[in-house]
């Protein structure tokens, strides 16, 4: 067996394999961050803002690279610590574009290595069209969300995220989250009515030790280093597979294609080593593809050799809205906190599941100032001063809508790079369909009334363009009907014997909701269905 | 006004000056090293040739300091990527990833009307200097 990529879907998709005693190759580019990782102080952000004589190297970058001058590119909002994430895909990985600008990442872990947490279900509403129903996925939730740790509380968001019984208990929020919540329980009539629900956010961030890992002691370091472990990253699984026997793990190998060989049941998996370009060919009787919703396009368009057929490509819309949170204004700031999502908002607009609005609360202090200052109108010492004063209430609503296929929404495998290297780059051209855009504006505006109302004020609706929300999907969907690229319910790639898809590619739409955690469990579901074969 | 491939002294010159004005004050402890870091940045950074009127800015601004928050401010609305606003953001990280001044910038209690006190004084302010800078910017671009 050979699983491509060591993300959160092929992780995922190996972790039952290789538990149940199956021989499984990963293969994988696998970039690690080697510069900055053993210079992090194991203190918390505050301790080494106020100590540390280093920070400028992890918070800048040796090359500064951590310090974006002009405007957003890919990879340029990660940290320092973080940018190996995307590392190398420009080369290796080429995508032209005018209307989509994605990340994609040659990780070991994949985009995994730098996500938000945030460990939400699928229900049979988000799932509508599916081949597949939210019951087949549900033990795999479990099990994954068990192996992993996610936390997070009984409240009003408990049955849009999802009845989970192995949740560890809610992470702490901070105060200004903490001051929202409360607002929203003393409205909590009106803003149900309204269709707006909020509560804890469901992270994969450890409360309680679990594996080897430590629960989080609030250092606000999320954004720079994996300490304690406390925050799941899908290196840790392919790490504890590593210590397992029949699992091996070789590196830097991109795969390129794939062709089943005519009369045995066996594959034969052609790569090339992402330093030297040298090509190597590894045989096995099953493959399973989890090299990211382009990264597996690519491979399986250059294996049919269907170049310039057009697949779909989904992204979640997503945009930022700071807000001030005003009863917070000048009010201190607990050292102890998280970086990561503080309270979860879910907007039902029509109160039936469909069309949810999802959005998350984010605090602001550890990302540093100077990176708001640079999009303020503002000289710089003032922005340095007015932001300094609003931190204590400021809040980034991170927004999310859900995405479906359209006829303007394509990628398609070209002949040719952009530039001297790669045989050919991936193409994608990204146009929702007409009243999308202005449908998405209309129920974000209804959303974002009903916070006001909680005197947390808006202030600017950020877009940073299609793909930046990290959320790729749909160019090969599951899906019941006997059609030419597509994977059957189980992720099998049709017109193959042995070759099974399992990250977004296979998704057929986009919930407005995080998809990570549904990654893994059908990865795992995937996974669960080969070693009843295999075995 | 200095290029990549001045002297470091140049570059580290204009550090100082770019740090003593996001700060409003001359620190001791920190302007040396962050000079010589905003130096090595520079170096780093901007290794293309930037547009002639923005190394003009740069430079009417290195020589009339005086002049520099209304050039910002004007800059800041009219002109967010150019050279002088991409220099005074590298500086402002150098200098708020420096321990010594970490106080100076992550958030302090404050009373609430003091917070709002604060910012209309800072509207005010920013509304001046931009109405200055506006004058300047072409008078800048002019200078050699």
């Amino acid at each position: 067996m050979i699983v491509v990529g060591s993300g959160p879907s092929a992780a995922s998709a190996a972790w039952p394999l290789v538990s149940a005693g199956i021989t499984v190759l990963m293969l994988d580019v696998g970039h690690e961050d080697s510069t900055y990782a053993g210079i992090i102080p194991p203190a918390s952000f505050l301790e080494n803002r106020r100590r540390d004589d280093r920070q400028h190297r992890y918070f800048l970058g040796d090359d500064f690279e951590g310090v974006p001058l002009g405007k957003v590119r890919v990879g340029a909002q990660l940290t320092p610590p973080r940018q190996h994430i995307a590392r190398d895909t420009d080369r290796l990985t080429p995508l032209s574009s005018s209307t989509f600008l994605p990340t994609e990442s040659l990780a070991l872990g994949g985009l995994g290595s730098g996500w938000g947490a945030s460990s939400v279900q699928f229900d049979d509403v988000d799932m509508e069209g599916w081949p597949i129903r939210a019951a087949d996925l549900a033990p795999h939730y479990e099990s994954a969300a068990s192996r992993i740790g996610v936390s997070g509380g009984r409240d009003d968001l408990f049955a849009f995220y999802g009845a989970c019984g192995a949740l560890q208990p809610p992470l702490e929020i901070d105060d200004n989250g903490r001051a929202l919540l409360a607002r929203y329980a003393s409205r909590r009539g009106e803003m149900n009515e309204g269709g707006l629900y909020m509560g804890s956010p469901r992270l994969a961030v450890l409360t309680r030790d679990l594996d080897g890992r430590r629960a989080t002691r609030y250092g606000e370091m999320d954004f720079y280093a994996d300490t304690d472990r406390s925050v799941y990253r899908p290196w840790m699984t392919v790490e504890k597979m590593r210590s397992m026997p029949g699992f091996a793990y070789e590196r830097p190998w991109l795969v390129k294609s794939f062709r089943e060989l005519p009369g045995l049941d066996r594959l034969e998996v052609i790569a090339s080593h992402a330093q030297t370009g040298d090509q190597a060919i590894f045989t096995c009787r099953r493959l399973v593809l989890g090299a990211g919703a382009m990264g597996t396009a690519r491979i399986v368009l250059r294996s049919f050799g269907l170049f310039d057929r057009p697949l779909p490509i989904l992204s979640n819309a997503h945009v930022y809205v700071p807000c001030i949170n005003l009863p917070m204004l000048g009010k201190p700031m607990s050292e102890r906190r998280h970086s990561l999502t503080q309270v979860g908002l879910i907007f039902d607009p029509n109160k039936d599941r469909r069309g949810l609005v999802y959005a998350e609360a984010h605090g602001y202090r550890s990302l540093l100032l100077f990176k708001l200052a640079k999009e303020a109108f503002l000289p710089v010492p003032e922005a340095v001063r007015t932001f300094r004063d609003l931190m204590s209430a400021l809040l980034i609503l991170v927004i999310e809508h859900e995405d479906r296929p359209a006829p303007g929404k394509t990628c398609r495998l070209r002949r040719g790079g952009a530039r001297p290297g790669p045989d050919d780059h991936l193409e994608v051209d990204y146009q929702p369909a007409l009243g999308e855009a202005a449908g998405q504006r209309a129920a974000e505006r209804r959303m974002l009334r009903l916070v006001r109302r909680l005197s947390c004020w808006p202030l600017q609706r950020i877009d940073p363009g299609h793909g930046a929300s990290i959320h790729y999907g749909g160019a090969l969907p599951m899906s019941s009907r006997d059609q030419e690229l597509t994977t059957t319910p189980a992720c099998l790639l049709r017109g193959t014997r042995g070759v099974y898809l399992v990250d977004g590619s296979v998704l057929p739409s986009l919930p407005a909701k995080p998809l990570t955690l549904t990654l893994m469990a059908n990865g795992e579901r995937v996974g669960c269905h080969l070693a009843g074969q295999m075995t | 006004m200095p290029d990549p491939t001045h002297p470091a002294s140049d570059l580290e010159r204009e550090g100082a000056l770019l740090a003593r004005y996001l700060l409003g004050r001359r620190s001791a402890s920190a302007s040396e090293v962050s000079a010589a870091r905003y130096a090595d940045a520079c170096r780093r950074l901007f290794t293309e040739p930037a547009p002639p009127r923005d190394i003009a800015l740069m430079r009417f601004a290195c020589r009339h300091p005086l002049a520099l928050p209304c050039l910002d401010a004007a800059a800041g609305l009219l002109l967010p990527r150019t050279l002088l606003r991409q220099k005074l953001i590298l500086m402002l990280a150098i200098l708020e990833t420096m321990p010594e001044l970490a106080e100076s910038f992550l958030p302090a209690a404050k009373p609430p009307l003091r917070v709002i006190a604060g910012l209309a004084r800072t509207g005010a302010a920013v509304a001046f200097k931009t109405l200055g800078g506006v004058v300047l910017l072409p008078l800048a671009w002019r200078s050699r």
